[in-house]
């Protein structure tokens, strides 16, 4: 099982997503090849929630709280 | 105000950068699309399929293991049992009657004779189920000797199943190998991480230190649970080092 396919267990939990410089937070919507989409929460990075499509190679971690 | 006539504008500076048409480029497809994908998956699910009977081999074999061991424990007992049974006891010395009167003592005599005959005939009896008995025994042994001889055989058959299985696992892998080249490049990261499975870790990032139990390890990332209950998935190509 890889990142993605182990990803997509957890469609429609809440996730955050850490980059070297940013920080998402939200909802994951769906899980492709080398990407996922992520409904956005308004944050320091992000002013407005939307749909961000995340580039999985340049994500370095990935929590999904309890 | 119109103008009446005026030199045709020409511009000097081309088209904008956001008019020009932009080429589109195909999308990068990864090396397991179409025809290879679907070698793969079909693949790993012979691989799968492979493992399980494996396992279930494995469990039979274990099973006919603990069948032998009780049918030897059973063979050894009646062994012992057979040789350590009693001999006949000796026909008792019965000495004729002395003393007050011969006749009686005669005939006491005879009784006495007469007794002796009985018991060697209940003596010899006796000896005849004795051996009636033995004789069970050593055919109960000899079938259990051929029954034990039958399972031993049919291990000796699932062990061979179980090699060929084996061969064939490693002959779809170099097959499988042909398509991907040579080992994954995280195979040295795997072989470190796999005795850690399920002990508490930090694995630093470019992010920062992330502790807690590593329970998984999949083709390209690591999954750590955290104290607070958190799961944290982490690529492998992002993992600084591991302590």
């Amino acid at each position: 099982m890889d990142f993605e396919q182990r990803l997509s267990a957890f469609i429609g939990r809440s996730i955050e997503v850490i980059f070297t410089n940013q920080f998402l937070q939200g909802q994951i919507l769906n899980v492709f090849d080398e990407t996922f989409v992520v409904q956005a929460e308004s944050s320091n990075y992000i002013p407005e929630p939307r749909q961000v499509t995340v580039v999985s190679n340049n994500v370095i971690f990935v929590r999904i709280p309890q | 105000m119109r103008v009446l006539w005026g030199k045709t504008h020409v511009s000097d500076y081309g088209k904008p950068e956001h008019k020009r048409r932009i080429l589109k480029r195909k999308p990068k497809l990864g090396i397991w699309t179409g025809k290879r994908g679907k070698v793969r998956h079909s693949l790993k699910r012979k691989f799968i399929r492979l493992k399980l009977q494996v396992g279930q081999l494995n469990g039979n074999v274990s099973e006919l293991n603990v069948r032998v061991n009780t049918l030897q424990t059973q063979v050894s007992q009646l062994a012992a049992q057979t040789a350590a049974k009693p001999q006949p006891p000796s026909p008792p010395a019965q000495a004729p009657g002395t003393g007050a009167g011969t006749g009686a003592g005669t005939t006491t005599g005879g009784n006495a004779v007469q007794h002796t005959g009985k018991t060697n005939d209940s003596l010899t009896r006796g000896g005849g189920g004795a051996q009636d008995s033995l004789e069970n025994a050593n055919a109960r042994i000899t079938a259990l000797h051929q029954l034990v001889d039958g399972i031993l055989r049919q291990v000796n058959s699932q062990q061979r199943q179980i090699d060929d299985a084996f061969s064939n696992i490693n002959a779809l892998r170099q097959q499988v190998q042909q398509y991907t080249g040579p080992e994954e490049e995280y195979e040295g990261l795997i072989t470190l991480l796999t005795p850690l499975l399920n002990t508490s870790i930090t694995i630093d990032t470019a992010a920062g230190p992330i502790f807690g139990t590593l329970v998984a390890i999949g083709l390209d990332y690591i999954e750590i649970v955290e104290p607070d209950g958190s799961i944290v998935l982490i690529p492998f190509d992002q993992v600084l080092s591991v302590s």
